[in-house]
């Protein structure tokens, strides 16, 4: 499928001499390149600090030369109309600016994310600060006409002043020295202003380390002395960062009373054994090792702070405390964006790689570069997990959120409409869990050039064989899934199966119902087993029921009275809304010796025990009052009084 | 204090208006040079000779004496180094503007002034900036930005509280940008022509030669002179810097608590004003002119028994101009004398210029902000 990862297959499925091929040449490769790399740039070091002091000499005369001939004083000139037009414009821009931004920041923010939107407008105030100054300083310097050799360093300069500003003005937004409360990360108020100072000096010296060497090369041609000068000012951004680490990692609160904190894993060691490590691999190797190096770093850092920085945003959703708490569900929201913030850390960390490798477009696209081909597959792999995450994050909360809003399931209590519902979500959330991680599992091979087809193949045939041993497991699955689909029974629901095993419906499961008997028992009855499912809880149910009574009694009156008790029934405030139907009677038969009466009525499921003894015993009441009674099963007693002679 | 603050106030910015004056008509002599060299000097005549008369020259002197010392005076009876962004600027442009300026004035008008065959005209001065003493030029150029960059951001903080700043500011605005940038192209220019007289015109540049001989000659003389300035703006520096650092050190553990409205509290030393305590405590207070008692929209509502120093006249001034009610304070005025006190503030921290121009514009329901409401 993709031909430069056929070996990487090739290990999954067990040719193993196929990877030792193709990695050896690498290998060799590689560390050949790098030890010619490594003596090639000591050579060069070498050069550049014997070179640089003649080269500093010859630059000096220049310069020298240059105030003579008036060039110097020409650039001066010039600089400041730069100076007056760029700083002017943007002081003119501030006495109306400074007003709203003051409105802005004198505003108190009462949660993080308003914190985020003010932010944003101070960003837009300042920033369009900068980007006039940006601009009309450069227009200015594009209509003066500029000695030669000097229009790099203007360039230089503006892009030095253009750097500096920026990065300080986004520290001083998301860190807010001076206004705490609309303050973007958590700092604490004694770092915050050096931190704001920390990141412009830094920014200052990393872009002057960058600068500087290449106005040297362009307008001085000194090589040398600007190689030397790039090491320089390396050592010096390498101490300030050192230094600025273990500033940071300080414990205490700056007052010398530290708080006591749980053991945690040595960042501080860590960042500095990488920049010293990207610092000798800059000297040594080459920027582009030291590139990559500070690149996967970066990410690590990020990947690791990341949920820091987030739920930084939903403090107030997660409490006081700075620890997410674990007992109680985040919102769906925080954590969805902590994936985008991962996805997009790891793709950032990726894309750098790529342009450090400077592997050109048409290779990228030809696929003629294996590492820059894997990491694409890597980034494929990353985006599909990101999908599938996020996928999953919202069907998740979507199902659990709804479930908790549903009463908590109580199997005896009277079925609701939501049973529904509640039988079938958490059967899809698990259902849907298996699905993502088999459709991930298998999409993440297939992205990464490994054969499925194969895969699947012996997956069917090894099914095949599983197959024949699990024929009523399959059953019982299937049909549980039609009887779910059909809606056949719900948690709550009193059952009766094929096999007459009958009870309210407690669990549902893949393969098994669980039923309760009436009388206690929990049985549990695999889908396939069921047969004819009865289902009595459904939509109403009849009951009847036959009273026996002398034959001496009149029928229509009986009628009546039991009609009347139907109606005072359905009138009855706690049986009256379960009653469809009143209770009815009529005369149903006349045996030797009895009349039958029988009696009917309709209610909700479930009910029917409670109407009917309800309705016997006003039965009973109402015959006793007419003085009535039941008529007996055998002979019949009769008393006949016979009138006394006159 | 021996006169007013009010009169001190006005004297201040008459000096600063005299050299600002000053600056401008030199700066737009220089400007002529996109012109023809001859061209500067023919307009010297008009836009400089005034200032190098007699009178001119000790107006001038006295101008600049009255402002540096009266500036110097006013960083010394400050209590706090806690100041606007742009009274820092003015304070730290002041300041270096007396020695980057020394040597061009004792140089030129001194010698002028001292020997008359001394030729200090425009191909002069412009041959030994470009070509003899680069090192002067670039001196030169930095102090023309740093003159009138103060200059123009003092003139502007005066003019914006003025009823007539809508239609003034339009015309202004565009000059403060105008005038010193049209001064450097004019030196540039001017400058590519009397390199290239150099080069061609050899008597020129003998006479110029013998002219710089002269200069080199009155070296030392001038050294004294510049010696003599440098000692006395240095120590009148010093005592300034260091009464206000002494004041701050003997009070800096003298703490005086102040609450504002909204159930903020900051603290502060004695001898602060409530300003200076609101700003260094990062509470939002508005103030349009930077704590100089002229624009009114620093007031605060303080109780009558509040323990404040007593009102001055430029406050009581302001005050009645803005009709301020009697428990009406300005916070920039009203320094603490050690008890605690509380204050209610009046503008919201994000008034303009406006307010001082129209004080009762803003006192008016503010429109709450959608996007700010919580």
């Amino acid at each position: 499928m993709r031909p430069s990862l056929i070996s990487l297959a090739g290990a999954v499925t067990g040719t193993a001499s196929a990877v030792a091929k193709a990695d050896e040449p690498a290998f060799q490769r590689l560390a050949g390149l790098a030890s010619a790399d490594v003596s090639a740039n000591l050579q060069a070091l070498r050069d550049d600090f014997a070179l640089a002091p003649a080269e500093a000499e010859r630059f000096g005369a220049a310069i020298a030369a240059a105030l003579g001939d008036g060039t110097a004083v020409r650039a001066v000139t010039f600089a400041l109309i730069l100076v007056i037009v760029g700083a002017g414009l943007e002081w003119l821009y501030w006495t109306f600016a400074a007003a709203p931004l003051r409105a802005v920041v004198s505003t108190t923010a009462t949660t993080p994310r308003q914190a985020v939107g003010l932010a944003l407008r101070r960003l837009a105030y300042v920033g369009f600060g900068v980007m006039l100054f940006t601009a009309s300083t450069v227009g200015a310097a594009l209509i003066l006409p500029w000695p030669s050799n000097v229009d790099a360093i203007v360039i230089a300069a503006t892009a030095l002043v253009v750097a500096v500003r920026s990065a300080w003005i986004i520290a001083d937004v998301v860190v807010s020295p001076h206004h705490p409360s609309l303050r973007l990360a958590a700092i604490q108020q004694y770092k915050s202003g050096p931190v704001v100072g920390g990141v412009a000096w830094l920014t200052m010296l990393a872009a002057t380390a960058v600068l500087l060497p290449q106005v040297l090369t362009t307008v001085g041609s000194v090589p040398h002395l600007a190689g030397a000068t790039r090491v320089g000012m390396g050592s010096l951004v390498t101490v300030s960062l050192l230094a600025a680490v273990l500033i940071a990692s300080r414990r205490d609160d700056g007052r010398g009373n530290g708080r006591r904190k749980r053991p945690r894993f040595p960042k501080a060691l860590i960042a500095s054994f990488v920049i010293v490590a990207t610092a000798i691999l800059a000297l040594v190797g080459g920027g582009r090792i030291a590139a990559v190096l500070v690149d996967i770093a970066i990410v690590a850092a990020l990947l690791g702070a990341s949920k820091r920085i987030v739920f930084f945003f939903w403090r107030d959703a997660m409490g006081k405390d700075e620890e997410p708490a674990t007992e109680t569900l985040p919102d769906m929201l925080p954590l969805i964006v902590l994936a985008v913030v991962r996805f997009a850390a790891v793709l950032m960390g990726i894309a750098g790689l790529i342009l450090i490798m400077r592997v050109p477009l048409a290779e990228l696209t030809a696929g003629s570069n294996p590492l820059a081909e894997f990491a694409l597959h890597v980034a494929d792999t990353v985006a599909l997990a990101f999908v599938v995450y996020v996928g999953w994050i919202a069907i998740r909360f979507a199902i659990d959120r709804r479930l908790r809003k549903l009463a908590p399931l109580d199997p005896h209590s009277a079925p609701s409409e939501n049973t529904r519902l509640l039988t079938l979500l958490p059967l899809l959330r698990t259902t849907l869990a298996i699905v993502f991680v088999t459709l991930f599992t298998l999409s993440a091979l297939w992205t990464l050039g490994i054969e499925i087809a194969p895969l699947l193949a012996g997956a069917g045939i090894f099914g095949l064989a599983i197959g024949f041993g699990a024929q009523t497991l399959v059953r019982d699955v299937i049909s549980g899934v039609f009887f779910l689909i059909e809606d056949v029974f719900r948690i709550g629901e009193y059952i009766e199966s094929g096999t007459s095993t009958k009870g309210t419906v407690e669990h549902i499961s893949f393969r098994t119902v669980a039923l309760r008997h009436h009388n206690g028992p929990l049985t549990f009855v695999p889908y396939g087993l069921l047969g004819t499912v009865r289902n009595d809880s459904r939509d109403w149910v009849i009951d009847k029921f036959n009273i026996p009574l002398p034959l001496s009694v009149d029928s229509e009156k009986i009628r009546k009275m039991i009609k009347g008790i139907g109606e005072d029934l359905a009138l009855d405030p706690e049986l009256g809304p379960l009653i469809r139907e009143p209770l009815k009677g009529k005369l149903y038969r006349v045996d030797p010796g009895v009349k039958i009466f029988r009696c009917k009525f309709m209610t909700a499921p479930g009910y029917q025990f409670d109407v009917r003894t309800a309705a016997l015993k006003r039965i009973e009441a109402a015959l006793v009052e007419a003085g009535i009674s039941f008529a007996g099963a055998g002979p019949q007693t009769i008393l006949v009084r016979r009138a006394p002679d006159p | 204090m021996l006169f007013s603050r009010l009169i001190v106030r006005r004297v201040r910015l008459a000096s600063g208006l005299i050299l600002l004056l000053f600056v401008a008509g030199h700066l737009s002599n220089l400007a002529l040079g996109l012109v023809s060299v001859d061209a500067m000097e023919r307009w010297r005549g008009v836009l400089l000779m005034p200032w190098q008369t007699g009178v001119g020259q000790g107006l001038l002197l006295a101008a600049a004496i009255v402002h540096a010392g009266l500036g110097l005076a006013s960083l010394a009876s400050r209590h706090s180094l806690v100041m606007s962004r742009t009274d820092w600027v003015q304070l730290l442009l002041g300041l270096a503007t007396p020695p980057l300026l020394v040597n061009h004035v004792v140089g030129l008008q001194v010698t002028s002034d001292l020997v008359a065959r001394f030729n200090a005209d425009y191909g002069y001065v412009l041959a030994v900036y470009w070509h003899y003493a680069p090192l002067f030029a670039l001196q030169q150029l930095l102090v023309v930005v740093i003159v009138w960059a103060h200059g123009a951001i003092g003139l502007y903080s005066t003019l914006v509280l003025k009823r007539a700043w809508p239609w003034l500011g339009p015309i202004v605005i565009p000059m403060l940008f105008a005038v010193p940038i049209l001064a450097l192209l004019g030196f540039a220019h001017a400058g590519e022509a009397v390199l290239a007289r150099l080069a061609t015109d050899a008597d020129w540049r003998a006479l110029i030669e013998q002219n710089l001989l002269i200069q080199q000659e009155m070296g030392d003389c001038l050294g004294v002179i510049e010696a003599g300035v440098f000692l006395v703006y240095g120590t009148t520096v010093a005592a300034a810097v260091g009464t206000l650092a002494a004041k701050i050190l003997r009070r800096r553990r003298i703490r005086v608590m102040v609450s504002y409205d909204g159930g903020l509290t900051a603290v502060g030393r004695v001898g602060m004003s409530v300003l200076e305590v609101s700003r260094a405590n990062d509470i939002p207070h508005a103030s349009v002119c930077g704590g100089r008692a002229r624009c009114g929209t620093c007031r605060i509502i303080v109780p009558a028994d509040a323990d404040l120093g007593p009102p001055g006249e430029a406050e009581l001034a302001t005050l009645h101009r803005v009709q301020a009610p009697a428990d009406a304070r300005l916070a920039c005025q009203a320094h603490l004398l050690g008890g605690a006190v509380s204050v209610r503030r009046v503008y919201p921290a994000f008034v303009d210029a406006e307010a001082a121009r129209e004080p009762g514009s803003w006192l008016e329901e503010i429109e709450p902000d959608l996007e700010t409401v919580p």
